[in-house]
Order: C-alpha cells, then sequence, then structure tokens
C-alpha cells in the first residue's frame, strides 16, 4: 500500500505504534487537549509516597515514590572530631546513586552522567536551605559531633529525579532517630544499648533530650517540562527525552525560594513562565506536605 | 556462643529448621524488562533483568547464544557500619560471578543468540544470606522478563553450630565462623547447581547440612512458584481472558 | 547614591572586561574571557567525526570538559559541565552537522567569582572563533542579592561568599535577522528577555529572584555590546557576522 503522507498513515497505524515512531506529535496531539497520555491535567503531579524507616540498617530512611520513580534514602551517623575551624558543628554528606537497575540508560562500568549533578544540587539545597542547623549535631564541642552520611539509591528512574531524592532526603531527616551516646572515662563516645532503662547505666547519658533533629525548614522542588507554551508539572522520563527544558523551583516551607534551577533547554523562561512555575511549585508543595506529615503521624502511632 | 539454646530455639527465637520470613513481590522497577524485590527476614534485595538486547560491547558477542551478564552491588547503608566503597571489591566481584553462573545454567541462551541479558542485583539490607536471597530475586526477575529458562533455580543456605544443623543463617550466625552451605537448587530437574561451603565438616554431617538446605530451596520454590502464579493470574485478568 | 561596594564599585558597575580570540593556535577556535580577577580559557575542537557513545544520526552532539585551577574533576565540576552544555546545545544549531562531536575544554586560570558566566562567555565566544553555526549568542552574568536586598552585578568571590545568595543567569543576545521585522515573532515578549539558564544559591523570595532577573537583563545589554565588539574587531575584512 502506497504511504500517501504523514497524517494520514497516523490515522492508520496503532496507537503504541504512533507513540514510539513519533513522539514529539503523539504529546503534541496531547497537549492541545489539555492532557497528558498518563490521563493527568498539565499542572498536576503523580501520585505520591512515602513509607519512612524502610531500612532498618540505618538510623533514619525512607522509601518515596512519585509515580514509578522510586528513591531509597536513609541516614547514617557516626561519630567524628569536628574541625578546628567550627568547634561546635557536625557536618552532613549527601550522596546520589543510580545502580543499574534503575533504568535501561545506565549501564554497568560506565559512571552515570546524571547522578554527581544531582548529588552536588542535593547537597546545595539542603546545606542551604538551612533545614538542619549543624551546630544541633555537635556532640561535645570540640571533641564530638555527628556526621550524617545522607545515601540516596534510586531504584526506579522515571523523570523528575530531583523532586523524588529531594522529598526522600527529607523524609529520611524527618525519620532520623539520634541513638544514645556517652562519654566513657577515656574521652571517647560509646553507645548506649538500646533498653537500657535510665539508672542500670553508670555513665549519664550526653544528648538525652536531643533523640530528634530539629528541623526548621523543609524544602520541597517541583521540575516542570516547558515546551512551546505549555507547562507540564512533574514529567515522566519520556516526557523528559522529547521536551528538553526543564525548570527545577525549590521552596521552602516558608515560601522562600531556595533555588531556581534551568539548566540550557530550547525554551526561553519568561518572567511570566518562571511566574507560573512558582505559582505550581508553591500549590505541589502543600500537597506534599501533607502527605509527609501523614507519614510522619502514621510512624508515630506505630 | 551459644547459637541454640537448651530448648532448641535460636537467637532471633527460629528453630533449627525454621526458615525466615520470604516476601517477594514483582514487576517494581518500571523500566525494567523485570524486576523483582525478594526479603528473607531483614535481608532485602532488589534485582532487574534488561534484555534481551544488543550486545553493548561487540566484542562480547556469541553467535550461538545470548551473553548473561550481572552485577552485584551493597547499598552502602545497609550493613551494620557504613561501608566506603560499595562497589567493585573482590568480595562484590566474587558473588556477581556466583549469581551470573548459576542463572547461566538454567537460562536457554541459545534461543536467543547474538544478545544480551543483564541482571542487576541491589542489596538494600544485609542480613546473612545474601547470596541466597540474590539468585531467588534474580530468578523472579528473569521470570518477569519472560526469559526462557529450563527451572526456576532457587537457593538457601544452612549451617552448622552447636552440633545442630541450622536452615538459612543470619548475619550473626553467618559470621560465627562455622560452616555455611549455599546450594542452588533445580526443583523440577532434582538438580543442585551450586555449592558452596566455607570451613570444615565431616562429611556424614555435611551430607544432612546440605539436605537440610535442599529443602530450604524447595520451601523457596514453592513459595516463588505461588508468587508467579499469582502474579499470571493478575496478568490474565487484566487481558480479559 | 548607595555605599560602595569592597573593591570601590557601585551595585550595577561590572569589573573591567577582556577578551582574546585565537589565543590557541591548535584548536579549531578559542578564547579568554576576563572579567576582573576571573580568568577562563576556552578551546573548541570540532565538529569532528562522532564518537560512538555520542553519534546521533539527527543532531550533531557536544562534549564540554571542565578542567579546575587544580586538583581532579569532582561533583561541582560535573556540573558545570552539565549545566554549560546544555546551555551550549540550546544556541547551537544542532541539525547542520549531525553525526558529529564538538568538543569544548574550559580551563579555569582564575577563580575570582562568577566563574560559571565567565566560562559561558569564554565557550560563546571560542565557539563564534571557530565558526560553529549559532542560532544566537548567549550572554552570561552573575547576581549576588545582599542581607539588605540590594542587588550587586558581577561579585568577586569575596562578595559571593559572603551574601546571602546569588543567581547566575543567561540570556538570549537579541537575533539581528534578515528576515523583515516582526516576521520571526509571533507577538509575546522579546526574545532576549527570556532565560536560557538560570542557577540560584541561597535562600531568597521570589521578588527578590525576579528583581535579580531585571537587573542582570538590563547588564547584559553592556555585556553583549562589549562581546559583539570584540567578535568583529578581530576579523579584519570580515562583515559577514550578525551584527556588522
Amino acid at each position: 500500500m502506497a504511504v500517501t503522507g504523514g497524517s494520514d498513515l497516523s490515522s492508520e497505524m496503532e496507537v503504541d505504534a504512533f507513540r514510539r515512531l513519533f513522539p514529539l506529535r503523539f504529546h503534541e496531539r496531547h497537549l492541545l487537549e489539555s492532557i497528558r497520555p498518563d490521563g493527568r491535567s498539565l499542572g498536576k503531579a503523580r501520585d505520591t509516597t512515602i513509607a519512612l524507616g524502610a531500612v532498618t540498617s540505618a538510623n533514619g530512611s525512607a522509601l518515596t515514590k512519585i509515580g514509578c520513580t522510586t528513591m531509597l534514602a536513609a541516614v547514617k551517623l557516626e561519630v567524628m572530631t569536628p574541625t578546628q575551624e567550627s568547634p561546635d558543628e557536625g557536618c552532613i554528606a549527601v550522596d546520589f546513586h543510580m545502580p543499574p537497575i534503575c533504568s535501561p540508560a545506565v549501564r554497568p562500568g560506565r559512571p552515570s552522567e546524571v547522578a554527581p549533578v544531582v548529588a552536588k544540587q542535593l547537597s546545595d539545597v539542603i546545606l542551604s536551605s538551612g533545614m538542619i542547623n549543624l551546630k544541633d549535631l555537635s556532640l561535645v564541642s570540640g571533641k564530638a559531633a555527628w556526621m550524617a552520611y545522607l545515601d540516596i539509591y534510586c531504584l526506579d528512574a522515571d523523570g523528575s529525579l530531583f523532586d523524588a531524592a529531594l522529598l526522600s532526603a527529607v523524609a529520611a531527616f524527618s525519620h532520623l532517630q539520634i541513638p544514645v551516646v556517652s562519654l566513657s572515662d577515656e574521652g571517647r563516645i560509646v553507645l548506649v544499648p538500646e533498653g537500657n532503662g535510665g539508672g542500670k547505666f553508670e555513665k549519664e547519658p550526653v544528648n538525652k533530650e536531643k533523640r530528634k533533629l530539629k528541623l526548621c525548614t523543609l524544602p520541597f522542588s517541583l521540575t516542570c517540562a516547558l515546551h512551546k507554551n505549555y507547562i507540564l508539572a512533574d514529567p515522566t522520563s519520556e516526557e523528559e527525552s522529547i521536551m528538553e527544558t526543564q525548570l527545577t523551583v525549590v521552596l521552602d516551607s516558608s515560601g522562600l525560594l531556595v533555588s531556581l534551577n534551568k539548566p540550557g533547554g530550547s525554551v526561553f523562561a519568561h518572567t511570566s513562565v518562571i511566574q507560573d512555575c512558582v505559582a505550581l511549585a508553591r500549590q505541589r508543595l502543600k500537597e506534599v506536605k501533607l502527605i509527609l506529615n501523614e507519614a510522619i503521624s502514621d510512624m508515630d502511632v506505630d | 556462643m551459644e547459637f541454640v539454646n537448651p530448648e532448641g530455639l535460636r537467637l532471633d527465637g527460629r528453630r533449627a529448621t525454621e526458615m525466615r520470613q520470604f516476601r517477594a513481590e514483582i514487576g517494581v522497577v518500571s523500566r525494567a524488562d523485570g524486576s523483582a524485590v525478594f526479603e528473607m527476614g531483614n535481608t532485602k534485595v532488589i534485582a532487574a533483568v534488561y534484555g534481551p538486547r544488543e550486545v553493548q560491547n561487540k566484542s562480547q558477542q556469541i553467535n550461538d547464544k545470548a551473553v548473561v551478564r550481572c552485577e552485584y552491588s551493597m547499598a552502602n547503608f545497609s550493613t551494620g557500619d557504613r561501608m566506603r566503597k560499595p562497589k567493585g571489591d573482590r568480595r562484590s566481584t566474587e558473588i556477581s560471578l556466583v549469581i551470573r553462573q548459576t542463572m547461566e545454567a538454567c537460562i536457554l541462551t541459545n534461543l536467543m543468540p547474538r544478545s544480551q541479558i543483564d541482571i542487576f542485583v541491589q542489596v538494600l539490607q544485609a542480613d546473612g544470606g545474601t547470596r541466597s536471597a540474590c539468585i531467588n530475586a534474580a530468578t523472579l526477575a528473569l521470570a518477569d522478563a519472560g526469559i526462557p529458562m529450563r527451572d526456576l533455580v532457587t537457593s538457601c543456605s544452612a549451617g552448622y553450630l552447636n552440633s545442630t544443623a541450622l536452615l538459612d543463617l543470619n548475619y550473626v550466625e553467618d559470621s560465627a565462623g562455622g560452616p555455611d552451605v549455599t546450594v542452588g537448587f533445580l526443583p523440577k530437574l532434582d538438580k543442585v547447581t551450586l555449592l558452596q561451603m566455607d570451613a570444615k565438616l565431616p562429611q556424614d554431617t555435611f551430607k544432612n547440612v546440605m539436605e537440610l538446605a535442599i529443602e530450604g530451596c524447595k520451601a523457596v520454590a514453592n513459595y516463588i512458584r505461588d508468587i508467579l502464579m499469582e502474579n499470571t493470574k493478575r496478568l490474565e485478568c487484566r487481558r480479559g481472558v | 547614591m548607595e555605599e560602595k561596594r569592597g573593591d570601590g564599585r557601585n551595585a550595577n558597575q561590572l569589573r573591567p572586561l577582556a577578551c582574546t580570540r585565537g589565543i590557541l593556535n591548535r584548536s579549531h577556535g578559542s578564547a579568554s574571557w576576563i572579567q576582573g580577577e576571573t580568568k577562563v580559557l576556552a578551546a573548541v575542537y570540532g565538529p569532528k567525526a562522532g564518537t560512538k557513545k555520542n553519534e546521533n544520526p539527527e543532531k550533531a552532539c557536544i562534549e564540554v570538559i571542565w578542567k579546575p585551577k587544580t586538583g581532579q574533576t569532582g561533583k561541582p565540576e560535573r556540573e558545570c559541565e552539565m549545566i554549560l552544555k546544555k546551555t551550549l546545545q540550546s544556541i547551537c544549531l544542532l541539525t547542520v552537522h549531525p553525526n558529529t562531536t564538538t568538543s569544548i575544554i574550559i580551563q579555569v586560570v582564575q577563580d575570582d567569582g562568577a566563574l560559571l558566566p565567565c566560562a559561558i562567555n569564554a565557550a560563546c565566544a571560542a565557539l563564534v572563533d571557530a565558526g560553529i553555526p549559532l542560532k544566537h549568542l548567549a550572554v552570561a552574568i552573575c547576581c549576588c542579592l545582599s542581607e539588605s536586598g540590594r542587588v550587586l552585578l558581577d561579585p568577586n568571590k569575596l562578595e559571593e561568599q559572603s551574601m546571602k545568595g546569588f543567581v547566575y543567569l543567561v540570556f538570549p543576545n537579541s537575533v539581528l535577522s534578515a528576515l523583515p521585522e516582526g516576521s520571526s515573532q509571533l507577538g509575546g515578549p522579546p526574545v532576549q528577555h527570556g532565560i536560557i539558564t538560570s542557577v540560584t544559591h541561597g535562600r531568597m523570595s521570589v521578588d527578590d529572584y525576579l528583581l535579580c532577573v531585571e537587573r542582570g537583563r538590563a547588564a547584559t545589554e553592556k555585556l553583549s555590546v562589549f562581546l559583539r565588539r570584540s567578535l568583529q574587531t578581530q576579523i579584519p575584512g570580515d562583515n559577514s557576522k550578525a551584527g556588522s
């Protein structure tokens, strides 16, 4: 049969084949109707779930899912000697891993290009948002402080990785239980075993009251894909690969802007676009905060 | 140290021939061709299978069968102390090889010439028996990906402490220094494909321990089959058959 | 009107700029860009036959290698590479040379604040020097926000570290098109008001951010005039470039 032209071809083709062969036209056709292939409206994020305490071998952990994108974050605390410059401050080390299970694009042996960039951005956002006061991580001034290792593993990469990673990091820190420690005779920090009822232990714990980390303000982010005049909130990996322009807005719970990241892309962000994205992020912040609070209160009931 | 108390209970309250609780889930990674989570007590492993796909490194291509590759890695929060370098050490290279050889033996590689099958396993929590859990997870993931196999290979470990044969060792029992026998078993063919042991064991006791491990494998096989059946029914239902 | 900054500049004053092109004779294009004490060298190799990894039958591939002044390439450098790569991808005409790779190597000579914008300007000048087809030029600027909400342009390292936050912005340069006026645009705000790249650091209100954008946009006029002038003067008799 003769091929008569693009538009005729598309009407004869099966939807799946059309989606694979002409992804751009497939998506643009949807955008015209203000709907996305997965049935969402343009400004709507995917369903989000948070499960706290997913890893028992860590001090704080969380499993976060935004649609199919899955992140597992865990915080492990270790005692360290603080630096000379800041004797009463602890330290936070953030790392983001993309093991080859998460996506067909990540091949073993070749380090992922995205992972170190996301790690750097996460660490920037967590430190500059002022979420954690590093002084709260101090144990004995000048002698000992907590080193918090935050490791985030991407188990399923389906777009908006930064949003999911940041959410899992925030959730893991809200779940963090600081172990009780005491100062031994030699001036070393030792763990007080769990379930040791107060008076039995001869040494007084150093941090009896500080079992939970005080989080001053929580950063939440929303990534938007820009295409022509459309703004798509929380893109999937398929959408990300077609619409190359992305804009990530990070707001903290008081509404301040922590980061606005737009690395290049063929669509230019005008002021009105920025304002629209910020408005979407504000709305998303409320949703996510609710989900996180629910997860925390569920945890407290258990 | 006493690993089995006079009442015959172990440190975590199990009997000598009791396994830990399993839990498995299929299709956890949306973009993988096949994936599964397998838990044995506190040991939690996720596996994903990509393939059969084009061979990445053309020089590795084999003309009459598929190349099977496997990568094992541990999350650095998976163990008690945080690991500095969770990848590329000798232990994980060895386990990658063990998993690859075990899986390669049951995949019908000659049906998929000039292609590559990647099996990735990631340990999320380690509490002994990661090797077995990885093999079980990989089997489920391969079945989920629809890769033709001779049989569903399953694995379980057993040990011998305080002159008692113990099934499915946890981390504390594993690190006690006693013998640790890991068996990979093809339940339908009734054949052993993997057998590993460290430390010393008299021959007759070894036989008992191995028998015990095989019993464990059979229990896992039954569970895995149930999970797969359930999954197939669900798929069937969705198709409206 | 306001108090002077540490180095005697006022808030809207940029540091002295200098740009030299064609300083490396082995590369296909090169440029050095100096803003005050910050100095960056950019070299362009290509378009060359695509390596297997980056090959794309429809588009040219752009590769950025960032060499820090000392030490090894770590996470901050990877981030810069990624931002620079995506920024340059959006200004290059990638469809002209499909199946090729163009490498841009950035060598940091001296870092005294506003490093990434400086590197973007250097890369842009080097791409022009190499004759890589571009849609338009891009100009980058850094705006710094003080505790009192004052916007300082083109901060040095000391200001960057002591201030509440800073913003790196990249704007497109206006297109001087041969097409009749208005035919390339369908209403809306002019192209040069859009942001190609934005990177922020530190907490600020949304209004403060928009103020930075506005000030930065105003300052890029000066920068783009400088960029165009330095691109023209060094090619005697070359009138084909935009802006002549």
